[in-house]
């Protein structure tokens, strides 16, 4: 149309006006670019004359990436790091590996070899994960794919078919050729007439055959998609019996775990660095690592009017203090509760709000793939028992050995029962639990080695716990700087338990810093 | 005598995996080996400390309500020492019920006596720190107790644990004014239910709940409520 300006030309306009940080908001803004590739980068801008000390407390995830980018922009950083190691919660197992959890110290003793490691903290990525990439990119650290979902894995709880597994397709396909059959059946004018005329009613029971695999009565019989009970090659296949619906119902399996897969952030497919999540962390320390001090415990935060002061015991107890413009913090809120400090007291109950969650990993170095002789490759059987869930490797396929998850307890009461125990105890558990989906397992595996996060040193919790009143009253305020001190860290997003949370904290933070700078370089 | 393996791992080299695991953690190179006798060296508790309490006790054993652990700075060096050793001994920490106490017991099974005399003389030395906020941020668990009738109800507890709560080594009593009032409420229970106090061994304990047993829950927040009031000095 005459007189409308074309988007090339507008982007043209924009360009010469903004510079190309501009043309691409604005040709994000009109969908011509993906918001992933927005979401992914920070652009800090550079210090300039202005360079700033930022000190960093912990050098997990949230801690590296804002390192990584002060350093980038071109500021001065220290980061303190009270453990040995640096990764906080990416940790990856290995042959000597130590865990530091309170009174259940381990030593990993799994056979070194490349595949035989355990992601006892973060172990998928999803595609949607911008940022997370982005430094995958960036710091060379080759991905994976990961198999979250596997429909040859198998489904288990003691209440229902007897007590023995049955396979998740198995289940998701007699469960819904029921509900199929159940709506297909019920596809009647009065019921929709309202919002269906007598074209739609036919394509929704069309719909429902193909959700379902239904015949041409409408009727679930069966179907391919739950696996032949024998056949289907050289002869011809016979189905499985059909499951009885109540039956499927005793399972816990479809409150929660049979939807698993739809999640956005647990959705095939995913990623996995190869060789270890802990590779992320590796590919930081090439890059900031000088900046690291490890066994470096902060014991005290101290804000002034133009910066902040953080004591802290180095490796031989000693007190030192570090002065700096700002201060980054992502050591876990209810353990900054303990530190000598001069917050202010609502921040200081904002600190107090989120709860501390009980997740709790463990796996066995297997003798044999025994799951690939069961016709599973990576993926996840669910279980009712305490273990939740059984990860089968989705890299080192076929090479004899490999790190089987044993346990992976999400709810607070599983994973308080298993952190409650030694390790020796969470071993024995988890075999027998092990056992009823895996009769052979006590042969195949062994080498348990298990991480309960409530217990870890320096973590006390994971995931953070925002109920909805704490979110309500105090997530604001911990998401808000004081004075120039910052909390960051996936417990400072409405993403917790995902690194994408931990580093898109770090970006807010940064971004602020950033606009304040800016202001006062304007203003000075 | 048993050393500590903590110690041990701030001086020396070892075999056992657990120790082991420790030297990772705290750092072989933490003081040059065999350079100093183990029981040189002023850092040795504070060191000792800050390796294995200070994550959950907090900054010079101030406490911390999130974690629920209760301040220890300021009691007297034979209470804690005395506490210390009776978790490492198992009268402490043992009854399923006891969920912190068992949380705490395994903290302490790998350290020799003299250096639970240690760290413990070291915290009596520190201040008693001053209340760090209001109710949300001590982690008082609001049991809106009555102060008024919890102080003539304190009579009773006043001959052991003193008028101003300041407590009494030779009684075995510890201070109560400055300790996080959520902490001595909790203790106050389990004494009551004979969650704490009831091993055979722990005759301190048990002389504390027989003291207590006639305490009905109210009147444990009333006393309570009295407490917290009384001042740090
Ligand atoms: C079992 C489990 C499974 C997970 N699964 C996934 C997953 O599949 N994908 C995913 O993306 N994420 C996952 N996560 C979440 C992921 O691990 C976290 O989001 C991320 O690692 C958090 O990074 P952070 O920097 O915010 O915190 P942290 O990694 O916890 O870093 C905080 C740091 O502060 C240090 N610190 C504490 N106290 C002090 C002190 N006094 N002085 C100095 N330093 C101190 C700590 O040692 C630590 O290194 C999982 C987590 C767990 C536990």
């Amino acid at each position: 149309m005459e007189g409308r300006i074309s988007r090339r030309q507008l982007l043209n306009a924009v360009g010469a006006a903004g510079g190309s940080a501009a043309v691409h908001a604005a040709a994000t803004a009109l969908g011509l670019l993906p918001a992933a590739a927005r979401a992914g980068q920070l652009d800090l801008r550079p210090a300039g004359g202005r360079a700033r000390h930022v000190v960093v407390i912990g050098a997990g995830i949230a801690g590296l990436a804002a390192a990584y980018e002060l350093r980038r922009a071109g500021h001065r950083c220290t980061i303190l790091e009270a453990s040995h190691r640096p990764g906080g919660r990416s940790l990856t197992l290995r042959r000597g590996d130590v865990v530091d959890e309170l009174g259940a110290r381990q030593v990993c003793d799994f056979d070194d070899q490349p595949h035989l490691y355990f992601n006892a903290g973060p172990a998928r990525i999803p595609g949607s994960h911008a940022s997370l990439l982005h430094y995958c990119r960036e710091l060379d650290v080759p991905l994976e794919v990961f198999v979250n979902d596997n429909r040859n894995a198998w489904v288990h709880d003691d209440a229902a078919f007897g007590g023995r597994p049955i396979r998740n397709r198995e289940y998701m396909t007699d469960a819904r050729g029921f509900l199929a059959e159940l709506l297909a059946k019920s596809v009647a004018p009065d019921a929709l007439d309202a919002r269906l005329d007598a074209d739609d009613r036919e394509r929704l029971r069309e719909f429902l055959r193909a959700y379902g695999d239904l015949d041409a009565s409408l009727a679930y019989s069966g179907s391919e998609r739950a696996g032949y009970a024998s056949g289907g090659m050289t002869s011809p296949g016979v189905k499985k019996p059909v499951r009885d619906f109540s039956e499927l119902l005793d399972a816990n399996f479809w409150r929660e775990y049979m939807h698993w897969g739809e999640l956005a952030d647990q959705a095939a497919p995913m990623l996995q660095p190869v060789g270890g999540m802990d590779r992320i962390v590796d590919g930081f320390m090439r890059r900031v690592g000088d900046a690291v001090e490890l066994r470096a415990a902060v014991r005290e935060i101290r804000l002034g009017e133009t910066g902040v002061e953080v004591a802290y015991a180095g490796a031989r107890g000693e007190v030192r203090a570090v002065r700096a413009d700002y201060c980054l913090n992502s050591m876990p809120a209810h353990l900054v509760v303990g530190l000598r400090h001069n917050l202010p007291p609502r921040y200081v109950r904002a600190l107090s709000a989120p709860g501390r969650g009980s997740l709790v990993k463990l796996a066995f170095q297997a003798q044999r793939r025994f799951w690939e002789d069961e016709q599973i490759y990576g993926g996840i059987s669910w279980t009712n028992q305490d273990i939740t869930q059984i990860w089968y490797p989705p890299h080192g396929i076929h090479s004899g050995t490999g790190v089987v998850l044993g346990a992976y307890a999400f709810d607070d009461e599983p994973g308080t029962r298993l952190t409650r125990m030694s390790p020796a105890e969470r071993i024995e558990a988890a075999l027998a639990q092990g056992e009823k989906i895996h009769p052979d397992y006590r042969r195949h595996v062994g080498r348990g080695v298990s991480v309960a996060w409530y217990r870890m040193n320096h973590v006390l919790g994971c995931s953070t716990r925002w109920s909805d009143e704490a979110m309500r009253d105090h997530f604001a305020t911990l998401q808000s700087p004081t004075g120039r001190h910052y909390m960051v860290g996936d417990q400072i997003s409405h993403h917790p338990g995902w690194q994408e949370g931990a580093i898109q904290s770090a970006y807010h933070a940064l971004r602020d810093i950033d606009r304040r700078e800016r202001e006062a370089g304007v203003a000075g | 005598m048993q050393r500590s393996f903590y110690r041990v791992l701030l001086t020396s080299g070892l075999t056992v995996v657990a120790a082991l695991a420790v030297v990772a953690v705290l750092g072989a190179g933490t003081r040059p080996a065999a350079a100093q006798a183990p029981e040189a060296g002023p850092f040795a508790p504070r060191a000792l400390y800050g390796a294995a309490c200070a994550s959950c006790h907090g900054t010079d054993g101030r406490g911390n309500p999130r974690i629920d652990t209760p301040v220890l700075a300021g009691l007297s060096a034979a209470y804690l020492e005395r506490q210390l050793d009776s978790f490492r001994r198992g009268y402490r920490g043992r009854h399923p019920e006891d969920l912190e106490g068992l949380e705490m017991r395994p903290m302490v099974e790998g350290f020799a006596a003299a250096d639970l005399a240690a760290v413990g003389a070291w915290l009596a030395s520190l201040p008693v720190p001053q209340p760090a906020g209001d109710a949300a941020t001590t982690g008082a668990e609001g049991q809106g107790g009555d102060p008024a009738r919890g102080r003539t109800l304190y009579a009773a507890c006043a001959v052991c644990h003193g008028r101003s709560g300041e407590g009494n080594d030779a009684l075995g009593a510890p201070r109560l004014a400055g300790q996080a009032s959520w902490y001595t409420l909790r203790q106050l229970r389990k004494f009551m239910d004979g969650i704490r106090g009831s091993h055979p061994d722990d005759t301190s304990g048990a002389s504390m709940r027989a003291s207590v047993a006639g305490l009905a829950p109210r009147d444990a927040a009333d006393i309570v409520a009295w407490i917290e009031m009384l001042p740090v000095n």
